[in-house]
């Protein structure tokens, strides 16, 4: 029973937060338009109504009383009109009440009591009712009269339906229905029949044949009547009589269009059913109208079909693909068959090869979301601030469907969310003076965006504001003790990197959004623990780029082999530049004895794994092993190892928790992968050992 | 005195499941069972809640970089355990004959570790009023107990200062 009310909770959370998401979405997309489109209406009525109907089942009633309250003006506004006549205040509501949710899911998914502090939002919302009501008071009146006619002229509208079918090979099924209507039309009135145009069109005879022949009627006496002429008609085989339910009825209805007339009948139905309580005080109305919405939504086209899954189970069926896929190349590269002419395991093992492939890709594909779920959220936060800095800015967001690992999603939030406000805050200018006074537009632009590359995907965020000025980070930097060496020495890169420390702010004050200078480290830290690097470039007067680079997923990585001595290595495949064998001559050595090679006109350290590490081997000369160009960000790098073994797909695994407490991870240990033959090999982390082996030399 | 222990436990060897079902009966105050090892000559035992599984041979993967009682990691069935030196661990010099050495991998608070003894004797149970406190100017910073059983004296290891 607990385990059910937990289910339905988790359930309801998700629900809800993908209903606000889709509001706030809706939202903006309608106050940048400056209106509310009749589908943005009907939407956000219906997630008003959801949210108000989970939210009384769970029993969280100020979400329902709030939702109800929304649904209310909504349910005014469909039937009205006179959105346009709030205006800005309209919009404001709507996002406090969409905050307002927020937060008390965020209370409730922390189990905290539900503050019940909604009276404000409430009353803001029935005032706006009100007001809209009294302006609207004398038009409905004429409205009434209206929407009663149409519904009588629409045809689906009939309730009651013949199907008729002749008799079989009887031959020209359409004339014989003419006659038939001809007859029925004598006695009462036919609604409508279907198909149209019988008495020209030849092919109708087919449909006849195969669908029956349709006939509608608007009431019970009409039906009566035109059953006793169906029954003693010739050639009838057989009829049927339906009573049809509202919504049924367009979907049986004239064939033309059924899309258009789908929605219009629905409308119809809608407002005939409230046309008496319109008359009266409108209070009563959504009541009634309710129980037609939820069937309007069923109906609704497009409709995906999705499942939601607990992430836990996910990572479970990843860990066990994980394993399938190191069994099998433990199996197919089993010493005990090697040497064997084996054609019929070579040829299965194939084929098992292919189907684990497969597998992999299916469930990593499971495993990945689009950021613009991520990406939406930053539209509110610009909208947010501009409106309280007074700094008009837009948000451009390119490559939202852009898909990465939901591990990855969850962790980049925070970290976009950061970036996106220090642009704001600190990145456009102040005014649109400043601005305008720069020859740029009034309105800044942040662009947001997203793509792959090989196995990364790349996270830009890009202002077009004043840009960082580096003396000052520089200035400050050395205020608050943060330089390690002397002032000119630090490239215009290095210096934005200081940025990324902790404790590091430009800002003066502390604003409300952003400035105590716990952001930027926290970027750093958040996209380094999904194995990502952050860097920064920026322009005085132009505007500044901070870009992150993160492994599109985490489980799974095309790795080179390598070896040192008795140990194996991984080095993700991402990170090497290139391979190559090098004399002693080509080493070459600066004032502390750390070794250099040339590459491409620019110098790179040599950091040999055998010695970081402590390993024995047999190679320690130069021309013996192999160096490896790599790279990781901004940092590039040689490696010095004995020998390359090869290409490999490898599951990673972190090492043991009690084996992080040595700090391993700032010693380039990524984690652990194991290979083929059951042993294990250490997966490098390229940014990492740059640090430990070659800032410290 | 080590040598003789030593002896006497092999003896026992055999008949250690008939001995445990003996004690059981005997003991009237609350006991634990324990599995117990050597190393460096010393008799030693750890609570058996903490004992997971004894394997024995396991090639054991070279970490660089850790302090040298972390003697690597192994891949048991699919999940790494790190493998720390119960010699090296307590100050005592590594072992050269790796005859009779085993790995008795423990579970310390959701910590798998694979413990590396030069041998493991066998279960027995310790009656709680049997254990003593070990001596206050003790250098054993791990052993948390004493105790004397059938002639042979263990020291009780506290796993949970192993992995600190």
């Amino acid at each position: 029973m607990d385990n059910g009310m937990q289910n339905m909770l988790e359930m309801y959370l998700y629900e809800t937060n993908t209903m606000v998401e889709q509001l706030d979405g809706i939202l903006l997309e309608a106050e940048n338009a400056g209106t509310f489109s009749v589908e943005n209406i009907n939407e956000i009525f219906r997630i008003m109504h959801t949210i108000k109907g989970s939210s009384a089942m769970m029993q969280f009633t100020p979400l329902s009383t709030l939702a109800h309250q929304v649904e209310n003006l909504f349910f005014f506004m469909r039937e009205n009109g006179g959105h346009n006549e709030i205006g800005h205040d309209l919009f404001n509501a709507l996002f406090r009440a969409s905050d307002f949710i927020k937060a008390q899911i965020g209370n409730i998914e922390n189990n905290e009591p539900l503050s019940d502090d909604i009276g404000d939002l409430t009353n803001e919302i029935q005032a706006m009712l009100a007001s809209l009501q009294n302006a609207m008071a004398g038009e409905s009146e004429e409205n009434n009269p209206q929407a009663a006619n149409t519904a009588n002229a629409a045809p689906g509208s009939s309730r009651f339906c013949i199907k008729v079918f002749f008799d079989e090979g009887v031959g020209m099924e359409n004339l014989r229905s003419f006659m038939l209507v001809n007859t029925i039309k004598d006695e009462c009135h036919i609604d409508a029949f279907e198909p149209a145009g019988i008495e020209t069109d030849q092919s109708t005879a087919t449909q006849i044949i195969e669908q029956g022949f349709m006939l509608y009627f608007d009431t019970k006496e009409d039906l009566d009547i035109a059953i006793g002429i169906v029954e003693s008609s010739l050639n009838v085989r057989a009829y049927e009589s339906l009573e049809l339910e509202s919504v049924e009825a367009p979907e049986q209805g004239p064939a033309e269009s059924p899309a258009t007339a789908k929605t219009e009948i629905a409308a119809v139905e809608a407002s005939r059913d409230n046309a008496p309580a319109k008359a009266e005080p409108l209070k009563g109305g959504p009541v009634q109208a309710q129980a037609q919405v939820p069937a309007q939504a069923g109906a609704h086209p497009g409709k995906q079909n999705l499942i939601s899954v607990n992430l836990t189970k996910l990572d479970k069926l990843m860990d066990i693909v994980g394993e399938i896929v190191i069994t099998e190349s433990m199996v197919t590269s089993s010493p005990d068959i090697q040497g064997f002419k084996l054609d019929s395991f070579t040829k299965s093992a194939r084929q098992l090869r292919k189907l684990t492939d497969d597998l992999q890709d299916t469930v990593m594909s499971i495993r990945m979301v689009p950021v613009s779920g991520v990406f939406q959220k930053m539209n509110r936060i610009v909208r947010d601030m501009s409106q309280a800095l007074d700094r008009p800015a837009k948000l451009v967001v390119v490559g939202a469907d852009t898909e990465v690992d939901k591990t990855i999603v969850d962790s980049i939030g925070d970290p976009i969310m950061h970036m996106v406000r220090n642009a704001m805050d600190h990145g456009i200018e102040e005014s649109a003076e400043e601005r305008i006074e720069a020859g740029k537009d009034p309105t800044g632009t942040i662009t947001l965006s997203a793509h792959h590359t090989g196995g990364e995907v790349i996270i830009s965020i890009e202002d077009d504001g004043r840009g960082i000025n580096a003396q000052k980070v520089l200035e400050k930097a050395k205020n608050q003790g943060l330089l390690v060496k002397s002032e000119s020495e630090y490239s215009q890169k290095e210096i934005l990197q200081l940025l990324l420390l902790p404790g590091f702010s430009t800002n003066e004050n502390v604003t409300e959004f952003s400035g105590r200078g716990v952001g930027m480290d926290v970027v750093k830290k958040n996209i380094e623990k999904v194995g990502g690097v952050v860097s920064m470039t920026s322009e005085i007067g132009k505007g500044t780029t901070t870009t992150l680079n993160i492994p599109l997923t985490l489980a799974i990585v095309d790795g080179m082999e390598i070896v040192v001595g008795d140990s194996i290595f991984t080095i993700p495949l991402h990170n090497i530049r290139s391979s190559f064998k090098v004399a002693s001559q080509d080493i070459i050595y600066d004032s502390a004895g750390g070794e250099m090679i040339c590459r491409m006109e620019s110098f790179y350290p040599v950091v040999r794994l055998h010695e970081f590490y402590g390993l024995e081997t047999d190679v320690t000369s130069v021309e013996d092993g192999i160096v490896i160009w790599i790279e990781a960000g901004d940092k590039s790098y040689c490696l010095f190892v004995d020998r390359l073994l090869g290409e490999q797909q490898v599951v990673v695994k972190p090492l043991p928790n009690y084996l992080y407490a040595f700090n391993i991870k700032k010693l380039g240990i990524a984690g652990c992968t194991i290979l083929g033959d059951g042993n294990i090999s250490i997966i490098l982390d390229i940014p990492s050992l740059y640090e430990a082996a070659v800032s410290r030399i | 005195m080590m040598a003789q222990t030593i002896q006497s436990n092999q003896a026992d060897q055999n008949d250690m499941f008939y001995e445990d079902d003996n004690t059981a009966v005997e003991v009237v105050s609350d006991s634990r069972k324990y599995l117990t090892f050597v190393s460096n000559g010393l008799g030693f035992a750890i609570p058996s809640d903490y004992v997971i599984e004894i394997i024995n041979e396991h090639f054991i993967t070279h970490l660089p970089r850790v302090p040298d009682y972390i003697r690597g990691i192994i891949n048991l069935r699919g999940q790494i355990i790190p493998i720390m030196d119960a010699r090296l661990r307590m100050g005592h010099p590594a072992s050269d004959h790796k005859k009779e050495t085993c790995i008795i991998v423990i579970s310390v608070n959701d910590n798998s570790i694979g413990l590396f003894v030069d041998k493991v004797l066998h279960m027995i149970d310790i009656p709680d009023d049997a254990i003593s406190e070990p001596p206050v100017n003790n250098n054993q910073e791990f052993v948390n107990g004493i105790t004397h059983i059938n002639n042979v004296v263990y020291l009780l290891l506290d796993c949970e200062l192993l992995l600190k």
